[in-house]
């Protein structure tokens, strides 16, 4: 009795510890977020001298205004969104059928493709080849490029073949065909509505890459009205730091294009934010059972 | 047009030009034909038709520039700012279109590694402003990939030519170990830019409320500062005053080095924290023994809380955002614009005086003319029209207006007499919606800048004042600035090595020495490691370049 009362007690301890270490990780995590949510709102001069913790404080919206003024932001706004729909499509359009075709085992070659594709992971062509080859297809500053570059991505063929060869038995596919499907009758009418788990996956992995990338951006493009959003928060805010050479009347101005930096981190975090609830229900099923039976 | 890469090397490595009709489309060879066969040309002509008669579509005067519609690419860096609208928005650039009969398609590069990429990848525009090293631009100069301007300058450039002719300086130091001139430069004469570099300011409503003067001498200075402390709270002064401000010990902007001028040791910050002496030799006075006083005199100020130990990690807004937020929390501070334009809140003082012997002095800087900010490539079809569109930039109003924002807006007016005026300097208006400002090929010289005027009130006609009134007699003199030089790859690549070595280790020990002391017992320890980091060869490099440019 008195034993198992103690033993109780330890694991209330250990439920209360767990909890708290639990609640502790959640706060190290959510609070930048918080953080640039109460910045966003706040007089920025209290921000940047440290007083700005738990709470907003000289409420405004004048980062909020300027931001609905900057033209460029919602061009960037614009751009991101078509790179994200046109480039998630290409992506999955390329993905998901190469996954499906790497986990039939009857797949002539199976070993070497899959070896092939494995090798990229390891080796790449490196930022100047592949900057030189992108300019002589005559892709830089095009549309397209921001569509096609990073049209297949490896680690995420990996999680659909394994998806696809611990899901889809050969039976399945047997069946099928006596029942006089042809191959891509079986792939586009039985395949895919089962394995909704794992487009919902790459359609999350690949719309956030496509979302927050920069990087690509950054080398291939060179007009402004193509840039995404990510690039053009970017220059906002390593670029736009106070300038020594400017006076008080022109520190208010100033001042609400930095708390500005913290709205646009908001507006431009928020789709994703968004994105992630509706298909968090696939996320376990789509990347566990691919990854740990596979 | 990758394929005739070679084919082009040579052609610019001969330096000669060959005359085709290049009106031809489409990706064959297409040499440019330069200055030389278009003089021949001209002298054979009697002058009407030669002015009438384009060459490769540069008119040889007037406007526009080209005969007809052409399309010069041009590479430029991302705006600075958030206030800086795109390239092509710029009210500026769609005039100096306009005018000059020219269509510029800009390629905007953001960062230092797609700069990299169109050097190391050779996928170069017809023209670039602001973009390159000078490294870079060495380097594809070297290799053919750039064309020398000397001839295209003295054809097509009457500003640019006379300026080289007048300016032996800025001739010589645009010009590369060839003697060749592979990029204009940005030149600046207002004396908002070069001179002066910060002034030293202090809050003159809280000395006139405890009844103090001015601070003459450290002593008095430290007493001041003693008094703003324990008075925080009374009176305007807030109770978590900060009486002493600067900004890291080292830093070129609102450090600390005026303290050091100020005990009679000349620091000027800068890009190679150096000075030349009035022999002509390169001299590193932080090693120099005298330096202990000032640091000492400094750690005394940290030990007492008279500055704050976070301004040793501030970052630049930080800075800012406490000197510059009105009414103060600070006490006296280095700054170049002083927040208070008016001069009566906030005001500047002369340099203190530590008594010891030496004459105070403050730091000025030398950034007259800015290197690299108009390069032609041998890519380019139209490199008379690209010379001509330099030299249409660098006519007085459109530098001014490039810089201040076109005339007649709000921020620009010219008078009848040739004078501009300028309206207050306040961040983005500074007419940055309408114009590129420091970011092309600006040619203000010494007789435009003083055709500029600045409306009282204005922080440039605040510090203006502050260096007729206080700075003059203790600026140091611009001999002693180690001027723009031309270095040798090797030396480039060696100086930064050897710069950021010494630099960091210097800069953590005088961070250190603020917070912890032990000055005198670790001087030695940091002479010899300033020596073991190669202070000396470091300096060797720098004094032959400069000799190596005295000499030209």
């Amino acid at each position: 009795m008195k034993h198992r009362h103690s033993g109780n007690t330890s694991d209330k301890i250990f439920m209360i510890v767990n909890h708290l270490l639990a609640f502790l990780f959640l706060v190290i995590c959510l609070y930048p977020m918080y953080f640039i949510l109460i910045a966003s709102v706040s007089n920025v001069g209290m921000v940047t001298g440290g007083e700005v913790f738990l709470l907003p404080k000289g409420l405004t919206t004048a980062g909020y205004r300027m931001l609905m003024e900057k033209k460029e932001i919602w061009v960037g706004y614009k751009n991101t969104i078509l790179y994200t729909l046109f480039g998630t499509m290409f992506n999955l359009a390329l993905t998901i059928p190469a996954g499906y075709a790497l986990s039939i085992r009857t797949l002539p070659f199976r070993r070497g493709l899959n070896f092939l594709f494995l090798v990229t992971m390891f080796i790449s062509g490196g930022m100047i080849p592949t900057y030189l080859l992108v300019n002589h297809l005559r892709l830089v500053n095009t549309f397209a490029v921001m569509v096609i570059i990073g049209g297949v991505n490896v680690w995420n063929l990996t999680l659909c073949r394994n998806f696809f060869s611990t899901n889809i038995p050969a039976e399945l596919r047997d069946a099928a065909r006596i029942d006089g499907s042809s191959e891509f009758g079986i792939f586009f009418k039985i395949v895919l509505p089962i394995s909704k788990a794992i487009v919902a996956v790459m359609v999350l992995y690949f719309a956030v890459s496509h979302w927050n990338g920069y990087h690509n951006a950054l080398i291939y493009l060179r007009e402004e009205a193509k840039y995404p959003l990510q690039l053009v928060l970017r220059n906002l805010l390593l670029q736009n730091t106070l300038s020594s050479e400017t006076d008080a009347a022109g520190m208010s101005r100033l001042m609400d294009l930095q708390s500005m930096k913290y709205g646009v981190i908001v507006v431009a975090s928020l789709p994703v934010m968004i994105l992630y609830p509706f298909v968090q229900r696939y996320f376990v099923k789509g990347v566990m059972v691919g990854s740990v039976k596979g | 047009m990758k394929r005739n890469r070679l084919w082009k090397q040579a052609m610019a490595m001969l330096g000669t030009a060959v005359f085709t009709v290049s009106s031809a489309a489409g990706c064959g060879p297409k040499p440019q034909r330069q200055a030389e066969s278009s003089s021949a040309a001209g002298q054979t002509k009697t002058e009407a038709e030669a002015a009438s008669l384009a060459v490769n579509h540069a008119n040889r005067e007037g406007l526009p520039i080209a005969d007809e519609e052409i399309t010069l690419v041009v590479g430029v860096k991302a705006p600075a700012a958030a206030y800086q609208g795109p390239w092509q928005d710029l009210d500026w650039v769609k005039e100096l279109q306009k005018a000059a009969g020219v269509k510029l398609e800009f390629r905007v590069y953001n960062g230092n590694e797609d700069v990299n990429l169109m050097f190391t990848g050779r996928d170069y525009p017809d023209i670039s402003f602001n973009i390159g090293t000078e490294k870079q631009i060495q380097d594809a100069a070297l290799g053919g990939d750039v064309i020398p301007l000397n001839d295209l300058i003295d054809q097509w450039s009457p500003n640019w030519k006379r300026y080289f002719e007048e300016d032996e300086v800025a001739h010589k130091t645009c010009m590369l170990e060839d003697g060749r001139i592979y990029s204009l430069p940005m030149i600046r004469n207002e004396a908002n830019v070069s001179g002066l570099r910060d002034q030293w300011l202090i809050n003159k409503s809280w000395l006139d409320e405890l009844g103090l003067p001015i601070p003459s001498t450290t002593v008095e200075f430290y007493e001041t500062l003693k008094a703003f402390k324990d008075h925080g709270g009374q009176g305007s002064i807030p109770q978590n005053v900060i009486p002493y401000y600067v900004y890291g010990i080292t830093a070129n902007i609102g450090g600390a080095l005026d303290m050091f001028n100020a005990f009679g040791i000349r620091v000027s910050g800068e890009k190679y924290m150096v000075t030349v002496d009035d022999t002509g030799s390169v001299e590193f006075n932080y090693t120099d023994e005298a330096m202990k006083e000032p640091l000492l005199y400094l750690r005394r100020l940290f030990e007492e809380e008279l500055i704050p130990y976070e301004c040793l990690t501030d970052d630049n807004d930080t800075y800012l955002v406490k000197t510059k937020t009105m009414p103060g929390i600070v006490g006296s501070f280095h700054s170049r614009q002083n927040p208070d334009t008016a001069n009566e809140i906030v005001v500047a003082m002369a340099p203190i005086d530590a008594q010891n012997g030496k004459k105070p002095m403050i730091r000025s800087q030398g950034n007259r003319i800015t290197k690299n900010f108009f390069t032609i490539y041998t890519k380019c079809q139209y490199p008379e029209v690209a010379m001509r569109l330099a030299d249409l930039i660098a006519e007085p109003d459109w530098s001014v207006q490039a810089m201040y924002g076109m005339i007649g807006d709000t921020y620009t007016k010219k008078n009848e007499d040739g004078s501009y005026e300028l309206y207050p300097y306040s961040a983005d208006a500074q007419g940055a919606a309408s114009a590129p400002m420091n970011r092309v090929p600006l040619l203000i010289t010494r007789e435009v800048a003083d055709r500029l005027s600045y409306m009282d009130g204005s922080s440039q006609a605040q510090l203006a004042t502050a260096v007729a009134e206080v700075y003059q007699d203790y600026a140091i003199p611009s001999v002693n600035l180690y001027p723009g030089v031309i270095f040798s790859v090797e030396q480039t690549d060696r100086l930064a090595e050897l710069k950021k070595d010494l630099t960091d280790y210097m800069t953590n020990t005088f961070s250190t020495w603020m917070l912890e002391g032990g000055i005198e017992d670790g001087w030695e320890t940091y002479v010899k490691q300033m020596n073991d980091l190669g202070l000396e060869e470091y300096l060797s490099i720098l004094q032959q370049a400069l000799d190596d440019f005295n000499a030209r």
